[in-house]
C-alpha cells in the first residue's frame, strides 16, 4: 500500500516503530502496516531524523539497567527489607516509601532486583534440575533430618505429641496406600480441627498473644523471648490496660484466668501469667509468679530470663540490687548458653542502663555475631552508636 | 494434610512424621532460595547447598512459634514468603560470617576465588556517570510533568524498577502498593515510555 510522502508519521507510528516494550504489548493498534511506515521514514528527512531521535532515547531507557557501582548511605533501610518486600510481606503503609526510595537508590535498587529474582516461585530448568540431584531431596536425607528437627523441638513439644502424631501418621499411610485415604482424610480432618482448637487455647497460643502485645506496646527495652521487634512505645511504669489495651492481650489475659485457675503450679502458665503483669507494670506479682514456675522447673533458661526482667524493671528502693540480681539470672542463662541471644541483648541493655560501657559494648557486639540483621540488630547498633557518643563525651 | 494442620502438628508436637512431610513438601522452595542465593556469592556446591537447606530447617525449628505466627488460614500463600525470606537469611548470613571471619583472621585481600557477594557492576567512566545522571535527571523532569501526585509516585516508581534495575513487570506487580496486575504495570511502563520519548524527542528538536 503506498502512502502520501507527505502524509507524516504520527506520533502513535514513531513510538510503534521505536519502542520494543510497547510493539510488543500494543502491537497493531496504529492502524497501519509497519513495512509502509518503515518505507516512509526511510525515504522522508524529516520522519528519518525524528525516528532517530525516539530510537536514541529508547537506547538510552535500555541502557540504564547496566548495574553500576554504589554505596549504601545511612538512608538506606535494613537490608532484610527488600526480601521482605519482594515477597509481599510488608504492609501497604510501610512498602510505598521503600518503593519510593529503591526507586532513586542504586545500591537498594539492586538489592530489590536482587530479592526479586532469588526468591521467585519459578526456578530455570538447569536449577530444577540441579535441585532434584541434591542429597538433600532424597527420602533418607530428609528422614535423617526430620529425626534432628524431632529432637531439636525439645521437651516442652513432645508432651503434645500422640494427636499430632496420629494425624500425621494417617497422612503419610494415605499417601502410601490408596484404599485408606478417603478414611485417613475423615479422620485426619477430625483430629486436624481437634488439634486447632487445642492449639487456639494453649499455652503456646497465649505466648504469642502476649508476644504479639508485647511488639505492640514494648513497654521497656528488655526483651521478651520470642516477640518480635517494635519500638519501645511507653515510659516505664505506664500501664498499658489504663489506656489501649491491645485485643492479643484481653485474649492472652482471659486463657491465663482460665488455665491458672485449673492448673495453679503449671509454670508455663505461670509464666505467661508474670509476661502479662510486667506488660500491665506489675512487677512485683510477676516475680511472685516466675519464683513459682522457677519451683516447679527450675531448669528452664526463659523463665530466668523473665526473672531478670522482672527485677530490673522493678527497681524501686533498691534498684540497685535489683540490677545486679537481674545479672545474676542472665549470667546463669549464658553460662549455660553463651549464644543465648535474648539473654545478651537483654543484658547488654542493662549494662547499657548502668553506663556499664565497655560490657554493653562487649555484649552488644557478640549479639550482633549471632543475629547480625534484622530490626533487633538495628537497635543492638543504635545502642552501640550511642554507647560510642557517649564514651566521647566522658 | 492441609498446610495449617501440617504446620500445627509440627509445631505443637514437633514429631518427626510431622517433620518429614513438612521437610518433603517445602525441599524444592528452600532448595530454589538456597541455590539462587548462593549463587550471588559465587558459592553453590550441592554440599554446600545440602547443609544450608538443613540449616533453615533448623532455623524454622528453633522458632516454632513464629511459624505458628505466620500462617495465616486466609493468606496461605504468605507462609511461603516467609520461608523464602528466613532461607535467604540463612544464606546471607552464613556468608556475611564467613567474611567477617576471614577479615577476623588478617585477611584484608580479596582473592578472586574467595567469598564475596558478587556485585554485578560495570561502571562506567566519570564521564560515562556524568552523562548517566543527566539522562536520569531529564527523564525525571519528564515524569513529573504528569500524572497527579499519588498516581505519580507509584508510576514513578514503576518506570524506575523497569528500566533503572531491570525488574520485571511480574515482579513489579508482585510488589505491595503497587496494587495493579501484571497488565497494569505493563500498560503504566508503555505511557510513561512513550511519554518520556515524546517529551526528551521534542526537547532535543527544541534545541537543534
Amino acid at each position: 500500500m503506498s502512502r502520501d510522502p507527505q502524509d507524516h508519521l504520527s506520533r502513535e507510528e514513531l513510538a510503534w516503530l521505536a519502542g520494543e516494550v510497547e510493539s510488543a504489548l500494543h502491537s497493531g493498534d496504529t492502524g497501519s502496516d509497519r513495512k509502509t511506515v518503515e518505507a516512509h521514514a526511510a525515504g522522508c528527512n524529516e520522519c528519518g531524523s525524528r525516528l532517530r531521535a525516539h530510537r536514541s532515547v529508547q537506547a538510552g531507557l535500555r541502557s540504564l539497567a547496566t548495574p553500576v557501582s554504589s554505596k549504601r548511605t545511612s538512608d538506606c533501610p535494613a537490608e532484610e527489607k527488600w526480601l521482605n518486600l519482594a515477597v509481599g510481606r510488608l504492609p501497604a503503609a510501610e512498602s510505598s516509601p521503600l518503593l519510593e526510595h529503591a526507586s532513586s537508590c542504586d545500591y537498594c535498587g539492586q538489592l530489590l532486583r536482587e530479592a526479586s529474582e532469588d526468591l521467585d516461585s519459578e526456578l530455570l530448568v538447569e536449577d530444577k534440575q540441579f535441585v532434584a540431584t541434591l542429597s538433600s531431596a532424597g527420602v533418607e536425607w530428609q528422614r535423617n533430618l526430620a529425626q534432628r528437627l524431632e529432637k531439636a523441638a525439645g521437651a516442652r513439644a513432645g508432651k503434645n505429641r500422640g494427636d499430632a502424631h496420629k494425624a500425621v501418621g494417617a497422612f503419610l499411610i494415605a499417601n502410601r496406600m490408596r484404599w485408606v485415604a478417603a478414611i485417613a482424610a475423615v479422620v485426619s480432618i477430625a483430629v486436624g480441627i481437634g488439634v486447632w482448637q487445642r492449639w487456639r487455647t494453649s499455652v503456646t497460643a497465649t505466648d504469642i498473644l502476649i508476644a504479639q502485645a508485647y511488639t505492640e506496646q514494648r513497654p521497656f527495652v528488655l526483651r521478651f523471648p520470642d516477640a518480635r521487634y517494635g519500638p519501645v512505645r511507653q515510659q516505664r511504669g505506664y500501664d498499658i490496660s489504663s489506656s489501649y489495651e491491645p485485643q492479643s492481650l484481653k485474649d492472652a489475659k482471659v486463657q491465663i484466668a482460665k488455665h491458672v485457675s485449673q492448673t495453679p503450679k503449671s509454670a508455663q502458665w505461670l509464666q505467661a501469667k508474670a509476661r502479662v503483669d510486667m506488660l500491665e507494670g506489675h512487677y512485683q506479682s510477676a516475680i511472685a509468679a516466675l519464683q513459682q514456675a522457677q519451683a516447679a522447673q527450675s531448669a528452664d533458661a526463659s523463665i530466668l530470663v523473665d526473672l531478670a526482667t522482672a527485677y530490673f524493671e522493678l527497681r524501686g528502693d533498691n534498684a540497685s540490687d535489683n540490677a545486679e540480681r537481674a545479672l545474676g539470672f542472665l549470667d546463669k542463662v549464658l553460662s549455660g548458653n553463651p549464644r543465648d541471644p535474648i539473654a545478651l541483648f537483654n543484658r547488654a541493655s542493662i549494662y547499657q542502663t548502668l553506663q556499664r560501657t565497655s560490657e554493653a559494648r562487649a555484649d552488644f557486639d557478640r549479639y550482633l555475631e549471632i543475629d547480625p540483621s534484622g530490626e533487633w540488630a538495628l537497635e543492638a547498633r543504635h545502642c552501640l552508636d550511642q554507647l560510642g557518643k557517649d564514651s566521647n563525651h566522658n | 494434610m492441609s498446610l495449617e494442620e501440617l504446620i500445627s502438628a509440627c509445631a505443637e508436637s514437633g514429631d518427626a512424621a510431622a517433620w518429614e512431610e513438612f521437610v518433603r513438601r517445602f525441599h524444592a522452595l528452600i532448595a530454589g532460595v538456597v541455590v539462587r542465593t548462593a549463587r550471588r556469592w559465587g558459592r553453590e556446591s550441592p554440599s554446600l547447598v545440602d547443609d544450608l537447606v538443613q540449616d533453615t530447617y533448623l532455623k524454622i525449628c528453633s522458632d516454632r512459634k513464629r511459624m505458628l505466627r505466620e500462617f495465616s488460614p486466609f493468606h496461605p500463600e504468605a507462609f511461603y514468603g516467609y520461608l523464602k525470606v528466613v532461607t535467604a537469611n540463612v544464606v546471607h548470613d552464613h556468608f556475611r560470617l564467613l567474611q567477617t571471619q576471614k577479615r577476623g583472621r588478617g585477611q584484608q585481600e580479596v582473592q578472586p576465588d574467595e567469598i564475596e557477594h558478587v556485585q554485578t557492576s560495570a561502571v562506567t567512566t566519570i564521564v560515562e556517570g556524568i552523562h548517566r545522571d543527566i539522562f536520569l535527571k531529564e527523564i525525571n523532569e519528564a515524569l513529573c510533568s504528569t500524572s497527579t501526585e499519588d498516581d505519580l509516585k507509584r508510576d514513578r516508581a514503576i518506570f524506575w524498577l523497569y528500566y533503572r534495575y531491570g525488574l520485571t513487570a511480574t515482579a513489579i506487580a508482585r510488589l505491595p502498593s503497587i496494587d495493579l496486575t501484571v497488565k497494569g504495570v505493563e500498560s503504566v511502563i508503555h505511557r510513561l515510555t512513550k511519554l518520556v520519548r515524546e517529551r526528551l524527542t521534542e526537547r532535543d528538536g527544541a534545541l537543534s
